[in-house]
């Protein structure tokens, strides 16, 4: 399924659109809406359902029982609405029953001969039936158990927060964008943008709004520096609000302190402001352009579903594991601020990179500048690529590369290919890199700037298409003008849309419907190419090559999947090293349940040899028994490759947290000796830009409790002593040293009383030059200093 | 490092007072407006604003009951968010001390009103001034304390001038810290026992004897008690609160015979004062210094091991830092 308008693609409900997603059947409330219906304009849209081309909805089907008999039918319902349609205009609601057209019942079986029916233009009504509170309530009870939280949410909350009243009692996040400029005859004039948009009479925040804006201005008058951050109180609540000045105008959030910190928001407020510049050029032709609303608001409507999530952990039943992972995507959110790196094994990072080397080179079929002899219309600047979320490979500047993992978790796509395979997304959309805007070339120094001088990088008007697909999330950045030919003023979005539709259509159902682990990436390239081609007609010849490329490099034989290699890319080497959702994904198709293979970690060792030895010299004497960990499962040691450095715990700990001895055999460990002692490894660059950490599925999977607890102990440690740091350099001390250092113990109650409880120190160093980068250590107390140092000395090792 | 606390009456915004401290010049009187305007304001719309930040300032606002909204700007590197809101209630606290809460809380005539508070400068500018001075009782609310040997001979002592005077709460104070203290002085809420130990601070250095009417904010906000204080070396002053019996004068004779035996030990006691610790403790010589917190008993002994200068001041802007945030959570 894609949805693709203008660019904005928001939402992408199921893994499959033909089947029935897991929600319950419509019962709420009818409502009519009118449409008007021209089937002659419509009908040159091949490749669209006629529900999309008539009504702009994606459409999917369900089967209920019709009333008084034992016969079901399968009816349709909205799984998504094209942004700019009537259907979008009228606020039709995602996961609503399209009922009735014109009083005759619609089923998926009809709907397309009735709607081809209607040859002249005329006026059709059609009745929706809404989703009711009572339903939802039962979805989000599902979330807990489910896995797949983050799927439902999104599709629910537009339509809980546009339309459902909620008691007043429960602020919501509240976003004003206000202005000095305002007539004072008009009592809501300065007010130029407001969310939520309905109850805004209601909401004490919007009617003291005058308040924020004096505070602002009064601040300055002071020290000269505008407000940050301020607290309220309202409805006895304690509010945070976050201000963001710019020029004559005052964006402000305000989300009540139950639900984020307002360290987080002024994080929050950041990242906003930078997606919302990102796409609309600026803050402001963001938030007054009255175009611009229906986008705008979901793009809050979003970040509302963010922060007030944690409303569904107090209010449904409470599971541990599920609270504590929302505390530690928090942790990482405000932490790292950049996107998880998965450090791949050499041969497979080698081949994703050529693969997308070989995109970027744009030297295929008629992409190239010979085949029409014309100069291309664009120019690929470079690629991203994200599995699961995580960062795969980069072949961007750390900013546009920031820029693309800020838009791409906000919209949810990283997340939830993160957390289950999406059918396909493909968002079409002209940005404005953070890296070109006027505002980040003031913050540069001025030694930046001559250095400079004598390049200046052409400027064109760039786009970004994001190409999803199952786990993955493949990103291209491209230029029009600049190098590539120069584009009019009046760029045609609408005729790219459609080609691309058109082109990229077919091949995915096809790729679909093959059931079988068709991977991304060359899935992505063909459609990325299908867009960029005129024809769209040598889609698959890319894919082709790109699938033959791969099958030289013997991928297959480290990989356990024995059918369909040709389909496959390089991606399955991805795949492979994964985690558990996927493999059990593979399931339906011919490849038997993936076992782990005495061939994986051959790569891997050499890899993992040097950096145990970076962490202690005497290391090399047995490499087998080297590598033992904690790890559980054999599942899961293959998911440990993916990220060498993640792996084991202490043997204190270990024993403590009673391990399974008896899973160590296929295991690995970075350190030496009998104990192993690192149990989390987490790096942040500034200039890559990346973390390498544990990801949260692998630190979820652990079933014991105190370890959980002394995860997320430690995470939320390490952020305060990361603010300690952000803190002292901010207050611009005299530097006592390079290096600067914050240690904290903290002791972890044993459940069973037979045992000690254990106690374990978090270190943070903080390195400022040659730049600046943070390391931070968790150990237990009963470990020596020296081993201490050594585990920091990993840190000036390790590099991507 | 500017510091600024202003007073205006909750109803109508008529300033009371200001104090300024450090080397900010005083706001003007436009913005102080402003300040108490937005509060009012968002109050009127059920909003009511509790602080803010900016790069440099974190301002704190705080409404009293039927009487004053206290408004506190700070420079950020002196005092987090959190400890605003403490400081607050510590100036609040404090002005109750000297007034009490029933003639806080109606101020019939403002400009006598005004005339009597400037009493409790001294107090509200120790308090502010907290950050300079080597206690940490403003970031950590807990009571200062010292920790040295020959405690025994100083708590009998105390205990049986205490029985003396007929009164229950008595403290020996060295340095601006406590020293010992009764168990019923401990039993005193944390934040009196700190404004007792600020107030003696804050009024000037006597050779002798003070005789001082205070409320205690918790635990008599209505009723006058007595402070007494007697000096019995310079830095060392025995504190007790009494009732209306027995007189200064009485008292005044008894001190000798008290504490004759133990100025020795006061003297010892002074003499450790600048590290906080007795002599014979060794603390490994890389420990440059450390504060220890007991948050049961709200206690807090902090100790500087380093002779230089730099290092203490170091240390000190270091500390500020640190324990705002173990104790935000």
């Amino acid at each position: 399924m894609s949805v693709c308008n203008e660019g904005d693609v928001f939402h992408i409900i199921n893994h499959d659109t033909k089947s029935a997603p897991d929600r319950l059947l419509p019962t709420g409330n009818l409502y009519e809406v009118l449409f008007h219906v021209d089937m002659g304009k419509t009908r040159d849209q091949p490749g669209l359902s006629e529900c999309e081309k008539v009504f702009g909805i994606v459409p999917f089907q369900f089967t209920k029982l019709v009333p008084h008999s034992k016969v079901t039918k399968t009816y349709i319902g909205v799984a998504a609405v094209i942004p700019g349609t009537e259907a979008f205009k009228a606020n039709v609601g995602l996961s609503d029953w399209l009922m009735r057209i014109n009083d005759s019942e619609a089923t998926w079986e009809n709907i397309n001969n009735t709607l081809s029916a209607f040859s002249s233009p005329r006026q059709i009504r059609v009745t929706f039936q809404q989703m009711t509170t009572q339903s939802k309530k039962v979805l989000l009870t599902r979330q807990h158990t489910a896995g797949d939280v983050r799927l439902v949410t999104p599709v629910q909350s537009t339509r809980e927060i546009t339309t459902d009243k909620e008691p007043s009692a429960t602020p919501h996040l509240t976003v004003m964008y206000m202005t000095l400029d305002s007539s004072e005859d008009s009592s809501t004039n300065d007010l130029l943008y407001c969310y939520p948009h309905d109850n805004r009479e209601d909401n004490k925040l919007v009617a003291v709004r005058g308040m924020f804006l004096t505070l602002s201005n009064v601040m300055s008058d002071i020290s000269s520096h505008p407000t940050k951050v301020s607290d309220v109180m309202c409805q006895g609540q304690l509010v945070h609000i976050a201000y963001t000045q710019s020029g004559r105008q005052l964006l402000v959030i305000a989300a009540p302190s139950a639900k984020i910190t307002a360290q987080h928001l002024l994080i929050v407020m950041k990242n906003c402001t930078r997606v919302l510049s990102y796409l609309f050029s600026s803050l402001h032709s963001a938030l007054s352009d009255k175009e611009n609303v229906g986008r705008v608001n979901i793009f809050f409507t979003l970040l509302s579903q963010l922060i007030l999530q944690s409303r569904y952990i107090a209010s449904g039943p409470l599971d541990s594991n599920y609270y504590i992972r929302c505390d530690l995507e928090r942790c990482y959110d405000t932490m790292t601020n950049s996107p998880i790196c998965i450090v791949l094994p050499d041969e497979t990072k080698i081949q994703v990179d050529s693969v997308l080397s070989e995109f970027e080179a744009a030297d295929f079929g008629d992409m190239s500048d010979d085949f029409y002899d014309m100069r291309r219309s664009y120019s690929i600047l470079g690629t991203c690529l994200f599995y699961k979320g995580y960062l795969a490979a980069n072949h961007l500047p750390a900013e546009d590369m920031l820029d693309i993992v800020l838009y791409t978790a906000h919209y949810n796509i990283l997340t939830i290919t993160r957390h289950s395979p999406i059918g396909s997304s493909i968002i079409w959309q002209e940005v404005f890199p953070t890296r070109r805007q006027p505002s980040a070339s003031s913050q540069s120094t001025e030694s930046e700037n001559e250095e400079n001088q004598f390049y200046v990088e052409v400027t064109g008007r760039c786009f970004l298409l994001v190409v999803a697909h199952k786990h993955s999330v493949m990103s291209v950045l491209l230029e029009a003008g600049g190098c590539a030919a120069k584009k009019l003023d009046t760029f045609d979005f609408c005729s790219i849309c459609e080609t691309k539709l058109r082109s990229s259509r077919p091949p995915l159902t096809s790729l679909e419907n093959l059931q079988q682990p068709v991977k991304s990436a060359p899935a992505a390239a063909t459609i990325a190419k299908g867009i960029l081609s005129k024809a769209g007609t040598t889609a698959t010849d890319f894919m082709r090559r790109a699938s033959a490329g791969t099958n030289k490099v013997k991928i297959k034989q480290s990989l356990d999947l024995n059918s369909s290699a040709t389909s496959m890319g390089f991606m399955a080497s991805l795949d492979r090293p994964g985690a558990e959702i996927d493999t059990q994904s593979y399931g339906s198709g011919s490849s038997p349940p993936p076992t782990p293979n005495s061939e994986t970690p051959g790569f891997l060792r050499s890899r993992n040899m040097s950096l145990a030895s970076t962490g202690s010299a005497e290391s090399a004497n047995s490499v087998n028994q080297l590598y033992k960990s904690g790890s559980r499962t054999s599942k899961s040691t293959s998911r440990m490759i993916a990220n060498p450095e993640v792996i084991s715990k202490k043997e204190n700990a270990s024993d403590a947290l009673n391990i399974n001895s008896a899973s160590k055999e296929n295991s690995f460990m970075l350190t030496s000796g009998e104990g192993n002692t690192l149990f989390n490894y987490m790096s942040f660059d500034s200039i890559l830009g990346v973390v390498v950490c544990p990801t949260l599925n692998e630190l979820m999977t652990d079933d014991f409790v105190e370890h959980r607890q002394l995860l997320s102990t430690f995470y939320t440690t390490c952020m305060s002593i990361r603010y300690l740091f952000q803190q002292s350099l901010d207050a611009g001390e005299p530097e006592i040293s390079m290096v600067q250092e914050h240690g904290a113990l903290f002791t972890i109650p044993s459940i069973n009383s037979s045992k000690k409880s254990n106690s374990y120190w978090v270190i943070g160093r903080c390195l400022l030059r040659p730049t600046r980068r943070e390391f931070y250590v968790c150990h237990h107390d009963s470990v020596s200093e020296s081993l201490v140092e050594l585990a920091f000395k990993c840190n000036t090792g390790v590099l991507l | 490092m500017a510091v600024y606390l202003y007073a205006l009456t909750s109803s109508g915004g008529v300033p009371l007072y200001s104090r300024t401290l450090g080397d900010g010049k005083p706001l003007p009187y436009p913005v102080v407006a402003s300040l108490n305007g937005v509060h009012m304001y968002g109050k009127s719309g059920e909003v009511e604003l509790v602080s803010a930040d900016s790069e440099q300032y974190n301002i704190g606002w705080r409404s009293y009951p039927h009487s004053i909204t206290l408004i506190l700007v700070v420079d950020k590197s002196l005092y987090s968010k959190h400890q605003i809101d403490e400081l607050l209630d510590m100036i609040y606290d404090g002005m109750v001390m000297l007034f009490g809460q029933d003639d806080l809380m109606t101020i019939k005539n403002v400009e006598r009103f005004k005339r009597d508070i400037r009493v409790s400068y001294a107090l509200l500018d120790y308090i502010l001034q907290l950050h300079s001075t080597n206690s940490f009782s403003d970031i950590t609310q807990c009571v200062d304390v010292l920790a040295s040997r020959s405690t025994e001979i100083l708590q009998n002592s105390l205990n049986a001038f205490t029985d003396a005077a007929s009164s229950l709460h008595g403290c020996l104070l060295i340095n601006s810290k406590v020293k010992v203290a009764t168990p019923e002085w401990s039993s005193l809420g944390h934040r009196e026992q700190i404004l007792l130990c600020h107030m003696v601070n804050s009024l000037p250095q006597v050779p002798a004897a003070r005789d001082v009417p205070v409320y205690l904010p918790k635990t008599s906000p209505n009723v006058a008690q007595r402070l007494v204080t007697f000096t019995l070396l310079p830095g060392a002053e025995v504190c007790l609160l009494c009732g209306p019996t027995p007189s200064l004068s009485q008292l005044e004779k008894e001190v000798e015979r008290f504490w004759q035996p133990s100025f020795d030990a006061i003297k010892l006691v002074q003499s450790s004062v600048d590290r906080n610790l007795p002599k014979d403790t060794l603390v490994d010589s890389n420990v440059l210094g450390f504060v220890m917190l007991s948050n049961s008993s709200k206690k807090c002994l902090s100790c500087y091991t380093s002779e230089a200068d730099e290092y203490n001041h170091q240390l000190g802007s270091y500390y500020y830092y640190i324990p705002c945030y173990l104790m935000a959570d």
